[in-house]
């Protein structure tokens, strides 16, 4: 019995030592510094509620937190970086930041805290702060999702590097998984996108966002049935969610189903704000006008409110004016394209300068031009598929291009073209090959 | 024969403690797969680190009815996207049995929404199970090997292969779900595979003896020598890893997934396939070389262990994935790996490493016995149902819980009732030698013939055991000497008791590697066990009772050159504790016999003493004389005797020769003789003094006999004495004063030197007057307290006593024997009173 009582005594010394030691690992320091318990529901509510998007109800939240803990101090930070103008109450609350004292708060705290002054003040000095924030502590889901917001507006590949790196540290991350997912759709990687919005849906069912980020990728893909499912499902889970509504409509509109886009618009009445309700009544209005055919309508509507603030729209006015013949008004519409991508606000953004190529190639084409095809041709580079319109922009940009090779005598060329959309959307492409929506090469004749 | 040594045992210690740790993984592993947890249904593919591969589901668990198929790979679970299997075993842990949850899973059309029920653990299937069975013989086998023979290399590489074995089978083949311990588990299978090729090899370097002592030149040279050998096998070892670690780093360079067949990296299956056959050919090779019939029959065996067993494993988990594309066949080559250990163990009975069928014996029969009980039970319980259908006693449920319990408390009984016929029948020769040696130890414990039980012991132990030899050393003495067994060994060699209390400690006997500590602290036993060692004896046992030390057997190393094992050591404790007993017995009966013999012997030699002293003592006239004389023991040295005197009367002479018990009573009758017949002749006591010491100093040197001579003078008022060592006389006057009469001037004792002249003084005795003459028995007489009587105790006495001799005499004794409290004298008493009557002239 003797020779077993050093082993009895290693299993008990150890047993005491892995106790003692388990016992003696601090535990983590709260997240967030508050010593009201109900408070700091309040204000995880409202973290939930914002990363679900429903931007609103997180707002409530944070503002609910203030009542219970008016020293907390989160809450406030996360009413200022909220959308929208800062009330006097919010004002106020960036004042009290800039002198509030940094020992009550934790690392993290700190940084939102400076991240809100900073970045109002001295957008470069803020991302200088997340970067040193970064170094200490590299997977802080916070500060990267700051840092990953913040990317993806200039630096598309830096933005994807940093969300991945996001979700390999946070694999339910949600929004980092939705910008992925916009990325991949972006760049073309369209499985990859639609494995993104799927994790996201899975985490998130109870979201309507997951379910609207998959819908508009479906509806790229041509997978409209798909896609109409996704958007009710949103609506179902958040009837107040506008995107939605408008996705919906759009949907309608590629399948030619013009009283569901009108019943979308109906629906979203209570939904979405006035100025988002007028752009999806003029979406409607002036899609309904080219699928009639009203060509010299459209022709007429330079003048319109629609068409001077929906760039989308100009496009139709100018395919109109081209199959109409009426040049000057084609001359109009690619001069108001020029002013708004010399405005200010275009300023280091392509979209305007691309539609003037774009509209610049649709007339060489209507003139028998051979250079408006290269002028498609690099339309079709400059765009992505950033979501459902900007995807199916460059779409149509695709079928212009292939209908115009076509009719240019390019029919090899225009094959390749138009497999690779039917590949990617083969509704879209037998629709546009009937000839719903006419080429500029249409002009030609 | 092997030697035994510490570092050996030490290094069966570590890997018992290792592959006792190996099997307390392989067995939570199992248990884990029947623990009642709710379960998905999902096996996992176990060499996809980080991911949740589906290698198979279980049919009809939730993850069939939802239509996940192997291959697919699990995203998330119930809302959330997993990062490792662990999170998982955590999330289905948090449900119950019966709960559907939501399962995101990427499948070849892209990733899908399943929603999964939760059922109870049901995980494995047969194949499983025979690998189980098959891993824990391996083990079994292998642990037998190692308790059996914990100080033997090649059981020690047997060991370790078994236990690889063991956690190959039953890690590694293991269906694993989400649970950290699966990891851990088809970790620790991953890590057996890269060490099993080069125990495998290693195994046959070595068995049945080292291959390398049968080659020639530099091969043998580096094999033989100890570190280069060591190189060379721990390069063996090392390399299968090395190939696993290369081939995981060429995949990566070329951006390639590792190839796994059968959950195995293919680096791994050729590697174990390649070491194989290298330890296939090791073993043919030496099987050339083996000059022994038996040794190379064993080497056979292995070999078709080898062919039988793993080749079609080989096949089935390598070839047929590979080229089929199918682990369908897989339990065909799990079944005849079972040939492995069996004809591994089989081959390493044959070389006494194993007695296998001991092993085959219990397991056999609690096969049987189950068998039999659960057939009785499923039969009683169907006999029982059909006969009572709807009776209260069947419809109760305690009924088949008491039915139950009964089986099982006649389970053992039952084992027990059947496992002699079946002894009898399937182990004939095992139970004939345990039915041998129990009766030899029945008849040792019987036996009265000491010659029988040493022949028993160093003639027919030996065939039984098939040692070369045993031998008997019996203590004599300081020594223990050889009464039976191999000249090669010590005749006798001084008793050491370090050395037996050391072998009382290990249970009265031990092998002499296990007595390396004694060596430390008695050079003595050391030099002895050195001897021994040369002697080629093995085992040692003390034979010892508690009564007594009896000697030391020494048993040799067996015929085959193999250590005797634990269960051998075992028989040989029983056996020698009965021997002992015999021996003791033997030896026993022996000395009471001699003791008897020798007491009849004293009896009458007490006898022929007591003849010699006469009943009634002549002296002289007008003297009144009494004389007492009582030997210590049954015989002794103390006499008186009348001698003729020149005046026609007698004179007394009192004597106490040196030395008690036999050579005292001899010396004493001796003395006795001299006297007498010298007194024929010299009737002056002077010369009768001096020639008797002359004869006494030639009988025996160093040996002597203080006397006393009393002789009263002519007419009869004194008394004329003399004394040669005896005490001083004294007298008690008639107003009862005690005096000591004047010593003589020599008063050496007779015998003490060649040439000493005697001479006799003269002192009046009145009436009234008495005088008294003792041995020194009278005062060195103790007490239990120790005290001595001495002379004044003596003077008081005779103060205080009777005048007369008689009653003098009577009461001196009687004050004496009070005064020793009746216990046993340390010497013999003489006592003489004289006194006188009335006058002659």
């Amino acid at each position: 019995m003797k020779r077993y009582i050093p082993y009895l005594f290693m299993l008990v010394f150890g047993s005491t030592l892995a106790v003692v030691a388990c016992r003696t690992v601090p535990e983590d320091p709260p997240e967030w510094t508050t010593n009201s318990p109900t408070a700091l529901a309040a204000f995880d509510e409202g973290l939930n509620a914002r990363s679900k998007y429903y931007h609103v109800q997180a707002r409530e939240h944070f503002w609910r937190a203030l009542e219970i803990d008016p020293d907390f101090v989160m809450p406030k930070v996360m009413l200022l970086r909220s959308s929208g103008k800062w009330s006097d109450e919010q004002k106020s609350f960036f004042q009290e930041l800039e002198k509030i004292d940094f020992d009550t708060l934790n690392d993290r705290e700190i940084l939102l805290v400076r991240m809100v002054t900073k970045d109002y003040l001295e957008p470069d000095g803020a991302a200088q702060l997340v970067d040193t924030f970064l170094e200490e502590y590299p997977n802080d889901p916070y500060a990267l999702e700051i840092r990953c917001a913040s990317l993806t507006k200039t630096n598309m590949e830096a933005a994807i590097d940093c969300d991945e790196k996001l979700v390999a540290a946070h694999p339910n991350w949600v929004s980092s998984l939705n910008r992925l997912g916009y990325a991949a759709m972006a760049l073309g990687n369209f499985e990859e996108s639609e494995e993104r919005f799927r994790t996201y849906r899975f985490i998130a069912p109870d979201q309507a966002n997951p379910h609207d980020s998959l819908g508009e990728l479906l509806i790229l893909r041509g997978r409209w049935e798909e896609a109409r499912k996704e958007f009710n499902r949103a609506l179902e889970e958040h009837p107040g969610f506008c995107a939605s509504y408008a996705h919906l409509q759009l949907l309608s509109i590629a399948e030619d189903d013009f009283v569901a886009a009108e019943e979308a618009v109906d629906q979203a009445a209570d939904a979405c704000e006035e100025r988002e309700l007028w752009s999806m009544q003029c979406d409607l209005r002036y899609h309904q006008m080219m699928k009639e055919g009203r060509y010299e309508d459209l022709t007429q509507q330079t003048n319109d409110s629609c068409f001077q603030y929906r760039s989308n729209l100009k496009m139709m006015v100018h395919r109109s004016s081209l199959l109409t013949g009426q040049w000057a008004v084609a001359d109009v519409v690619e001069k108001d394209v020029e002013i708004l991508s010399q405005q200010d606000k275009y300023r280091g953004k392509d979209s305007p300068k691309v539609l003037l190529i774009k509209l610049r190639g649709d007339r060489r084409i209507a003139e028998g031009d051979h250079e408006g095809l290269e002028m498609l041709a690099k339309v079709d580079q400059e765009l992505i598929y950033h979501g459902s319109d900007l995807g199916i922009f460059k779409l149509l940009n695709q079928m212009d291009l292939g209908r115009s090779l076509q009719d240019m005598g390019f029919a090899e060329e225009s094959e390749r073209v138009y497999t690779r959309v039917s590949a990617i959307n083969l509704p879209f492409y037998e629709r546009l090959r009937v000839g719903s929506y006419p080429s500029p090469s249409a002009a030609m004749e | 024969m092997t030697t035994l040594n510490a570092s050996a045992r030490w290094t069966a210690r570590i890997l018992l403690t290792l592959g006792l740790l190996a099997f307390a993984l392989t067995g939570l592993s199992v248990v884990a797969l029947f623990l009642p947890r709710p379960y998905d249904g999902v096996v996992l593919e176990s060499d996809a680190p980080g991911q949740l591969r589906v290698r198979s589901v279980v049919p009809g668990s939730g993850a069939e009815r939802a239509g996940i198929h192997a291959g697919y790979r699990i995203v998330g679970i119930d809302r959330t996207i997993l990062k490792s299997p662990e999170e998982a075993a955590v999330f289905l842990n948090e449900h119950r049995i019966g709960d559907k949850l939501p399962y995101l899973v990427e499948t070849p059309r892209g990733r899908r929404e399943f929603m999964v029920e939760l059922g109870p653990r049901r995980i494995g299937n047969w194949i499983y199970v025979c690998a189980y069975l098959l891993g824990f013989a391996f083990f079994v086998v292998g642990l037998f090997v190692l308790l059996s023979q914990p100080e033997l290399r090649a059981g020690h590489v047997f060991f370790v292969l078994s236990t690889l074995f063991m956690l190959f089978l039953v890690c590694r083949l293991r269906p694993a779900s989400y649970s950290r311990l699966d990891t851990i588990v088809l970790e620790a299978g991953t890590l057996a595979l890269l060490f099993l090729p080069g125990t495998f090899l290693h195994f046959f370097f070595i068995f049945p003896r080292p291959a390398w002592r049968e080659w020639k030149g530099l091969p043998r040279r580096l094999m033989s020598h100890p570190i280069y050998s060591k190189a060379i096998f721990t390069v063996l070892y090392l390399l299968p890893m090395a190939a696993y670690l290369w081939n995981l780093k060429r995949c990566e360079l070329r951006g390639e997934s590792v190839t796994f067949i059968s959950g195995v990296p293919i680096s791994s299956w050729w590697t174990l396939a390649g070491y194989s056959a290298a330890g296939f050919g090791i073993l043919a090779m030496n099987s050339r070389s083996l000059k022994r019939k038996n040794e190379k029959s064993g080497a056979r065996l292995v070999a078709a262990g080898i062919i039988f067993g793993l080749l079609p494993f080989l096949i089935t988990a390598i070839g047929f994935p590979e080229t089929l594309h199918t682990t369908t066949f897989l339990i065909t080559g799990i079944a005849p790996l079972l040939m492995i250990p069996l004809t591994f163990a089989y081959a390493i009975f044959r070389f006494q490493l194993l007695n296998i069928r001991v092993m085959l014996r219990k397991s056999l029969m609690y096969t049987m016995t189950t068998a039999l009980v659960t057939g009785l039970y499923a039969f009683a319980i169907a006999l029982f149902n059909s006969v009572s259908r709807d009776s209260p006693l069947a419809e109760s449920p305690y009924f088949p819980l008491v039915f139950a319990l009964t089986i099982v408390l006649g389970f053992e009984p039952l084992r027990k009732r059947l496992q002699g016929p079946v002894d009898r029948f399937f182990f004939a020769e095992k139970a004939r030698l345990q039915q041998a040696v129990v009766e030899m130890g029945r008849a040792f414990a019987a036996q009265v013939d000491l010659s029988q039980v040493v022949r028993d012991l160093v003639e027919r132990l030996p065939k039984q055991l098939r040692l070369h030899y045993a031998a008997l050393y019996l203590l004599r003495g300081e020594h223990l000497v050889r009464v039976a067994g191999p000249t090669s060994l010590p005749e006798s060699f001084p008793y050491a008791p370090p050395l037996h209390r050391r072998l009382r400690r290990q249970g009265g006997l031990a092998r002499i590697g296990d007595l390396d500590s004694v060596r430390t602290v008695n050079p003595q036993a050391n030099h002895l066990l050195q001897a021994l060692e040369a002697a080629e004896a093995a085992v040692l046992v003390d034979l010892s009772s508690p009564r007594r030390h009896l000697g030391l057997a020494v048993l040799s190393g067996k015929s085959d050159r193999l250590a005797v094992d634990n269960r051998e050591l075992e028989l040989l404790r029983n056996l020698f504790d009965q021997a002992t007993i015999g021996l003791e017995n033997t030896l026993l009966i022996e000395e009471k016999t001699e003791q008897a013999e020798f007491e009849r012997e004293l009896e009458i030699a007490s006898g022929i003493q007591a003849s010699l002293l006469p009943e009634v003592v002549n002296f002289a006239p007008g003297w009144n004389v009494a004389a007492a004389c009582r030997p210590a023991r049954v015989i002794g040295g103390d006499f008186f005797v009348e001698l003729p005197t020149n005046h026609g009367h007698c004179a007394l002479a009192y004597g106490d020769v040196s030395g008690k018990s036999v050579p005292g009573a001899l010396l004493m009758m001796a003395a006795h003789e001299v006297l007498h017949s010298l007194s024929m002749v010299h009737r002056e006591p002077a010369d009768l003094l001096e020639f008797a010491n002359r004869r006494l100093y030639q009988l025996r040197r160093r040996s002597f006999v203080a006397l006393g001579y009393l002789a009263s003078t002519e007419c009869g008022t004194g008394l004329r004495y003399s004394l040669a060592g005896q005490p001083q006389l004294l007298r008690r006057k008639v107003n009862a004063f005690v005096e000591e009469l004047p010593l003589p001037l020599s008063r050496l004792p007779l015998g003490a030197m060649a040439a000493t002249q005697y001479d006799l003084l003269e002192t009046p005795v009145h009436h009234g007057e008495l005088v008294l003459g003792c041995s020194d028995g009278i005062v060195e007489a103790q007490s239990p307290q120790g005290d001595f009587f001495g002379e004044t105790r003596l003077m008081e006495a005779i103060a205080q006593g009777p005048a007369e001799p008689q009653p003098a005499v009577d009461h001196i004794l009687h004050t004496l024997d009070r005064f020793t409290g009746g216990q046993e004298p340390y010497d013999d008493l003489t006592l003489i009173a004289l006194s006188r009557t009335m006058e002659v002239c």
